[in-house]
């Protein structure tokens, strides 16, 4: 795989990679650093790379495994990170008439989000955010079917159940 | 019948049994503005994890721990000392090339204005583009889909006012930071149309993201826009200017001072 060909399978990924480290760590400068990690790791097994039925489940699974790495560090480290990741991530939100609805509910979520245990959050993100089949995110992660399909189940009842709990006495 | 269908849809999706399918259409449902009352409840839980996939990108480079050119070390034949000055002399012939054959063309008067036919197709790519990019985020076209179609008008050499007109409006209003700055960046190649030069200038005063006011300060210095000064001065002073921004406002005063 020479440089341009490398470029054109990898880039087209690079959004999704880096939304994903970014939830699962919470701070940008980490996540880009995780993906300029996994990029490089890419490149020094560019030749081995057709082996690989899917090189973005491939990235994916490199990218979780760093964050989870370092994830546990932080915690070694006992840093603590929950200030940022409350921050609202959102830029401008998409309809002016909602846009101050939106960023405070989506605080709320963030911090529901920020509570589920680190797979689960993980999954939600996979399949949520990015939309990958469940085939997909069994090679990821390599979780069996049929717990993803559970643990997905579950926090999406615990996603909801929170927000309720905070917000229905106003919906 | 449609509000039963979604209820449907949500049962299953809380059970972890919808489709990807159907959980797009769970999602373009709770797009919508009308919700109906009874699902009014569930239109957050979608909506934030939409928003999250709009989410605003860093605009960093991924491949700055990679050394591409550690190639030719592995095959020593193929070093090229001078590469980049090889591909410069060949971008400048190329360029002298598209000159000559250009005022050839002029000298020899055969320069066909497009046909009726051309111009037709050249109208439905504007439209494309237009609805690509100004209704794109609220149709689901994503924010790389439309940085492709704002590179696409880089074919563009000839500034056309209906194409400015619309990268400016996607400079000023896109929700996604490197939309806009692709945005600018394709602008800023039509810099000596005064309109346009006007355009960068206001925007730089309208953005709100650092990433963007620092793009757009590169970009004014590129372009030379020593009218921009005082907006920048305007900036230096402003307490809501971010700290990082700062610094390149210094430097691009000083450079477009002198």
């Amino acid at each position: 795989m020479d440089t341009a060909e490398f470029k054109k399978h990898i880039l087209p990924f690079r959004e999704k990679l880096y939304r994903i480290a970014l939830s699962l760590l919470s701070d940008k400068q980490e996540a880009e650093d995780t993906i300029q990690d996994t990029y490089l790791k890419l490149w020094n097994m560019r030749k081995q790379l057709s082996e690989y039925r899917s090189i973005e489940a491939l990235a994916v699974t490199m990218t979780k495994n760093q964050c989870f790495d370092k994830l546990k560090s932080y915690k070694h480290r006992k840093q603590d990170n929950t200030d940022v990741g409350t921050i609202p991530l959102v830029g401008v939100a998409p309809l002016p008439d909602r846009s101050t609805e939106i960023k405070d509910k989506m605080k709320v979520f963030n911090q529901i989000l920020n509570s589920l245990p680190e797979q689960q959050k993980l999954m939600v993100h996979l399949r949520e955010v990015e939309q990958y089949e469940y085939d997909e995110i069994v090679e990821m992660t390599g979780v069996a079917r049929g717990t993803l399909r559970v643990m997905l189940s579950r926090a999406r009842k615990k996603i909801r159940a929170e927000y309720m709990k905070k917000y229905s006495h106003e919906d | 019948m449609k509000t039963k269908h979604i209820q449907k849809l949500i049962a299953k999706y809380f059970e972890g049994e919808t489709t990807i399918a159907e959980e797009q259409e769970l999602y373009a449902f709770f797009e919508q503005d009308d919700i109906p009352e009874e699902l009014e409840s569930y239109a957050s839980q979608f909506r934030f994890f939409q928003s999250k996939r709009e989410e605003d990108q860093a605009g960093f480079d991924p491949f700055q721990k990679i050394d591409f050119d550690e190639k030719p070390k592995v095959s020593k034949a193929e070093i090229h000392p001078v590469k980049p000055k090889r591909e410069f002399y060949r971008m400048a012939a190329g360029f002298l090339f598209l000159l000559m054959s250009f005022s050839i063309g002029l000298l020899l008067g055969r320069y066909e204005f497009p046909k009726a036919n051309e111009v037709s197709a050249l109208r439905a790519e504007v439209e494309q583009m237009r609805s690509t990019l100004i209704s794109g985020p609220y149709r689901q076209v994503s924010a790389s889909e439309r940085i492709l179609a704002v590179k696409q008008t880089g074919a563009i050499t000839e500034a056309d006012q209906q194409i400015t007109d619309i990268l400016i409006y996607v400079m000023n209003n896109d929700e996604n930071v490197n939309v806009r700055i692709e945005a600018a960046e394709a602008l800023a190649r039509f810099a000596d149309e005064d309109r346009v030069r006007k355009a960068l200038i206001h925007s730089l005063t309208t953005q709100k993201d650092p990433t963007v006011q620092i793009s757009l300060i590169n970009l004014l210095v590129d372009i030379k826009a020593s009218n921009s000064v005082r907006e920048m001065r305007r900036m230096l002073l402003d307490t809501d200017t971010r700290e990082e921004v700062k610094p390149q406002l210094e430097a691009a005063i000083a450079s477009l001072a002198t």
